[in-house]
């Protein structure tokens, strides 16, 4: 359950990590999972665990009656994930040289995965273009009607860009989305955060504790999280064909960044060639193998499938938010998962029972086999982080 | 100092082989310290949501299945597994790695299910208690 909040919490809130020791553009961006999930355990130590989600009581509801909705523009675009691998805290028992050791062995390592997961991004981000998926996500909360013997509607849903305006206006309802796909490119998740406060309104906890945590004594008046799994796409079947392509496109890779194909054993790049190739031969696909196979499906014909997922995603979301704005009932810590809604397709959306993730939602494809993976790495394509720094200079020139 | 760091590595890789030793994998509820095994829940429409964690993938699908057949008397069952994820473990500084496989489904049985679900004897399962109101939302309206 600790995972779900941390999950949560890493919504928009990532560390830039790493500086390109072993190349240019190895830029890495750490989700603060590993952070929250740390701090999680730290706090259940030194306060009472408690569930994130805070809900509205009936009056706080009827007196907000219809609301204004701020959906925070994301930046960042599909991200995609990896495994990044730390041998630091051996490393560092052999002092400065052990350090120093440890981090070019990471760097090695995690080379590989990380250029990936940017390859994948930056291919992604050719039909993903941020304005269409917060496009997307405007058109389906304003759709959204409010069920009969609702108190809480929405009213104005405006869109909001945090980098140039961080404030976000006074009794609104504040929604941040942020898009991650799996390590194989499988699967693609969007995490939702929704906030809610009123400057005249304090916050004041529903549960009891020997003594209140401090976390407990202020902050919103209503949050929650939304997450949406979307359908998944099948793993490739290796084939000597798709094996060919693997090697083809590593040759080339080569000759592009060599200027000719190292063929000599002396050449620099002749071993580390030598051994991509002997991976795209083998008979296991990695998940990188699968990642370069499947972000085709995601981007065919303008990514079509990619943007019916998001949309789907996206009426989800409005629908369950404007639910859970009326829902008056109080997460408990100890309580039990459950099935609230199953749809024709198979789909499930369920209700976290326990644990500090209590009371978010998740809606998942029903009849899956094989298991999934989102690293605790991601990446974003270059054209959003570029995107994102032209704002953020705009904003400043404007000030 | 790279031969040393391998040597401390594999007597880590040794020491985690060793001691996994002392968990059992084999089939069985979780709880009382096993962290792998099945866990259900019946709901109030008879139908159940099963967990299985462990290790391997295929045996993680093949105990969701003797456990579905146990709690169901039979293979007439009805299962849509909506939950098949590897969730991140942190270690060290920025490392993460795939965790324990986790299925989490429901499971309807098609067929009149036994008055009690057997439950191995070595490790009984206390009957599942009920759902508390607070915790179960309403189903959310059509549209």
């Amino acid at each position: 359950m600790h995972d779900r909040l941390a999950v949560t919490k890493c919504i928009g809130s990532k560390v830039a990590v790493g500086g390109g020791f072993l190349s240019g553009d190895f830029k890495v961006k750490i989700t603060v999972c590993v952070a929250a999930s740390a701090a999680i355990m730290v706090g259940a130590c030194a306060s009472e665990p408690h569930p994130w989600k805070r809900p509205l009581s009936l009056d706080q509801a009827g007196a907000m009656a219809d609301t204004n909705v701020a959906l925070v523009d994301n930046n960042d675009g599909v991200e995609t994930t990896w495994f990044m691998s730390d041998s630091s805290a051996t490393g560092a028992q052999y002092g400065l040289i052990g350090a120093l050791v440890s981090a070019t062995m990471d760097g090695i390592v995690n080379a590989g995965p990380s250029d990936q997961a940017q390859k994948t991004a930056d291919q992604l981000a050719v039909v993903a273009a941020v304005d269409k998926m917060n496009h997307s996500l405007h058109e389906q909360m304003k759709a959204t009607v409010a069920a009969e013997g609702y108190k809480v509607h929405f009213a104005d849903v405006a869109t909001m860009q945090k980098l140039s305006t961080p404030k976000t206006p006074d009794d609104t309802v504040e929604v941040n989305v942020s898009y991650m796909l799996s390590e194989d490119a499988s699967a693609m998740k969007m995490i939702a955060s929704a906030v809610y406060q009123r400057a005249d309104a304090k916050y004041v906890t529903p549960y009891t504790f020997k003594s209140v945590p401090e976390d407990e004594t202020n902050g919103p008046l209503y949050r929650n999280t939304f997450i949406y799994e979307s359908s998944r796409l099948p793993l490739p079947i290796l084939t000597p064909d798709l094996k060919a392509t693997w090697v083809a496109d590593i040759k080339q890779a080569y000759i592009n960044k060599m200027g000719r194909l190292p063929t000599d054993k002396d050449d620099k790049g002749y071993r580390p060639m030598r051994d991509e190739i002997a991976e795209a031969n083998n008979d296991t696909l990695t998940k990188s193998e699968a990642s370069s196979v499947l972000v085709k499906a995601w981007t065919k014909d303008n990514g079509v499938f990619l943007f019916n997922e998001m949309q789907t995603g996206h009426a989800y979301l409005a629908k369950y938010l404007l639910l859970d704005l009326n829902n008056p009932v109080v997460p408990k810590l100890d309580g039990q998962d459950d099935v609230v809604e199953q749809l024709a397709d198979g789909r499930v959306v369920r209700l976290v029972g326990s644990g500090s993730g209590a009371g978010s939602y998740i809606s998942s494809p029903g009849g899956l086999t094989i298991a999934t993976t989102y690293g605790n790495a991601v990446q974003v394509a270059k054209v959003n982080r570029d995107r994102a720094s032209s704002i953020v200079e705009a904003a400043k020139k404007k000030k | 100092m790279i031969r040393a760091m391998v040597r401390l590595a594999l007597i880590a890789v040794g020491a985690a082989l060793t001691l996994s030793g002392c968990v059992s994998t084999t089939y069985g509820p979780t709880g009382d310290g096993r962290p792998y095994g099945y866990s259900e829940r019946k709901r109030e429409d008879g139908s159940y949501i099963l967990r299985v964690s462990h290790p391997d993938e295929g045996l993680a699908l093949t105990y969701w299945d003797q456990r579905a057949v146990e709690l169901c008397g039979s293979t007439a069952y009805v299962k849509n597994i909506y939950q098949s994820i590897r969730p991140t473990m942190a270690y060290s500084n920025y490392g993460g790695m795939p965790g324990l496989v986790q299925l989490e489904g429901l499971l309807t049985c098609t067929s009149p299910a036994p008055a009690t679900a057997p439950v191995p004897a070595a490790a009984p399962v206390p009957a599942a208690a009920p759902v508390p109101a607070e915790s179960v939302a309403t189903t959310a309206p059509a549209g």
